[in-house]
């Protein structure tokens, strides 16, 4: 067995622990592992292919509408419009943002991807989307997944797999034929290679995961509504999560992901949520200042003591 | 039939004619010189040719095919490639990473590797980064990523800059080498004339993005043009 394959198999065990160690409250398990399918899924292309992405929650609300407006308008079974759902949101997603990123680097890209969500919440919100989108009052109700053990399981299962999956294909050939083109594209293309081929693959690899996730999450959620899809707010909360954690490291965003929800969790009952979103927030900037490479790093440093000639986690 | 044929290239930078229209035929095996005085437009031809630019005016064919509106790795892919005037690396990635970059991207035997480390002397190197390089091993890490792609036609800018002369030899000797074991067909771009003397058959002298004259060092310097364009 590989290396990564231990390592994954070893975080979902870790996740199962988790998550039978607090069934009772196992909606915040079902939380945090979402939230660590979209930090992730956002982190596997804007740390790795060196554009920072601000437009990843495209992936999620298309892939969460597309089958919200199945379940809802059309009356198809959840499991069918959860794929359909999926494959729809990954390729719009793909399609819109993958040119994008041909044309434009560095803070154009920036600008680009996040004036697009302004603009779809504007859009999913307006009157010629409502027939389908139902504006602000979302489509609801939904289908519903119910917060189960199963659940919680089910998708740290599929967060594992993914994360094997990208862990795979950052140590193959286009991984390292990536690495270059997050440094100097220039250096790609007289290799032979047009580096967009590549962080196009990430992207699209990216989008699938956060397409699949947002499709879930609508059910899960039993609306969908552009806060828990398209909305800035949402995509602040995924970058934070994953910065938190350590982007530079697909496990960094699970870690990220629990603390998050987790000192949520904790504080919820004590404070107003504005309180606990202050606390949460600026106790994630100070570890990014203390610690730029986030919380991961830290856990690496206990990890390498307990388990001595461990490499670092990638 | 030439190998490489620049057909009346003309390219424009804002407030610059960086080349004024420059036709230059190379043939197959040759090693050709490119010398001219800073700001002579050399650099340019090179990523002209390479496809860093479009050319605003003429055309540019190799091996009989216009290339000149095909991207860079379609160049690099029929063969063509370049070192740059100031190296190009990431200085994270190793030495070797850099070398099997190219090897990866175009499905080549991974045994290329050593074979093209041994060609240009890093093979002592190849786990270290490309910061601790000198400049001559800087120079031998440009040749050495532009062997990765498996090219018959080769640009070398400005390869012996910041070189001492024994250094420059050691370039030579490469360029002989590659020349000969690998039929390659060598520009050769540098200011120093001793240099490029020693290395070059024919040498094409451009001044102000114009060619002003070719042909071996006896022919150029007794070409007053040539003299006025270097002294003055
Ligand atoms: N990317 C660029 N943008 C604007 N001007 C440029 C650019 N590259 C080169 N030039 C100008 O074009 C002319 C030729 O430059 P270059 O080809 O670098 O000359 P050489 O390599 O012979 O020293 C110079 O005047 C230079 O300033
Ligand atoms: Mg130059």
């Amino acid at each position: 067995m590989s290396r990564d394959s231990v390592r994954w198999a070893a975080t979902f065990v870790a996740l199962t622990l988790a998550a039978v160690l607090f069934r009772a409250d196992i909606s915040f398990v079902i939380s945090a592992t979402f939230f660590a399918i979209f930090a992730m899924s956002w982190s596997f292309f804007t740390s790795y292919s060196g554009y920072l992405n601000l437009g990843h929650v495209i992936f999620i609300g298309m892939g969460g509408y597309t089958s919200a407006i199945l379940n809802y308008h059309l009356d198809w079974p959840m499991p069918v419009s959860i794929v359909i759902g999926s494959i729809v949101g990954t390729l719009l997603g793909w399609l819109y943002l993958n040119p994008i990123h041909k044309r434009v680097s560095g803070l154009s890209f920036e600008m680009v991807s996040f004036l697009s969500i302004i603009a779809l919440t504007n859009l999913v919100l307006s009157g010629y989307a409502r027939p389908l989108t139902n504006g602000d009052l979302g489509l609801s109700p939904l289908d519903g997944i119910f917060s189960t053990l199963g659940f919680a399981i089910g998708i740290a299962a599929l967060l594992c797999l993914f994360g094997y999956g990208y862990s795979r294909f950052l140590s193959s050939n286009s991984g390292k034929i990536v690495d270059f083109a997050r440094e100097s594209q220039d250096i790609v293309r007289t290799a032979g290679a047009d580096p967009h081929r590549y962080t196009g693959r990430l992207l699209l690899l990216s989008g699938l995961l956060a397409s699949t996730g947002g499709a879930l999450y609508v059910h899960y959620s039993g609306a969908a509504v552009v806060s828990n899809t398209f909305e800035l707010a949402f995509m602040i909360r995924i970058v934070v999560i994953a910065i938190i954690g350590g982007r530079f490291s697909l496990y960094g965003s699970i870690v990220g992901a629990y603390f998050v929800v987790f000192a949520g969790f904790l504080l919820k009952p004590v404070v107003s949520s504005h309180i606990e979103f202050l606390i949460i927030y600026g106790l994630g900037f100070a570890i990014y200042f203390l610690w730029p490479k986030g919380l991961i790093s830290i856990l690496e440093v206990a990890i390498r003591r307990v388990v001595p000639g461990r490499k670092s986690v990638q | 039939m030439p190998v490489l044929e620049v057909r009346d290239v003309g390219k424009v930078f804002p407030g610059v004619i960086a080349l004024g229209g420059v036709t230059l035929n190379i043939e197959q095996g040759e090693v050709r010189g490119l010398i001219g005085p800073n700001g002579a437009g050399k650099s340019t031809l090179i990523t002209t040719i390479m496809g860093v630019h479009r050319p605003d005016s003429g055309s540019i064919w190799f091996r009989g095919e216009d290339i000149s509106r095909m991207h860079i790795w379609d160049r690099v892919r029929k063969g063509l490639n370049a070192t740059h005037q100031t190296a190009l690396y990431v200085p994270e990635l190793s030495i070797r990473r850099h070398i099997e970059l190219g090897i990866m991207v175009n499905g080549f035997p991974a045994t290329d590797v050593m074979l093209i480390a041994e060609t240009v002397g890093l093979e002592g190197e190849m786990d270290e980064n490309p910061d601790v390089l000198s400049a001559l091993g800087a120079k031998k890490l440009e040749i050495a990523k532009a062997l990765s792609t498996r090219p018959s036609f080769i640009m070398l800018d400005e390869c012996f800059a910041g070189l001492s002369f024994e250094e420059g030899m050691e370039v030579i000797e490469i360029i002989r080498k590659i020349a000969e074991e690998r039929q390659l067909t060598v520009l050769v771009v540098d200011h120093n004339l001793a240099l490029v003397e020693r290395v070059a058959h024919v040498t094409t002298v451009i001044d102000r993005g114009v060619v002003i004259a070719e042909g071996t060092f006896e022919e150029l310097f007794s070409n007053q043009d040539v003299v006025d364009a270097y002294m003055g």
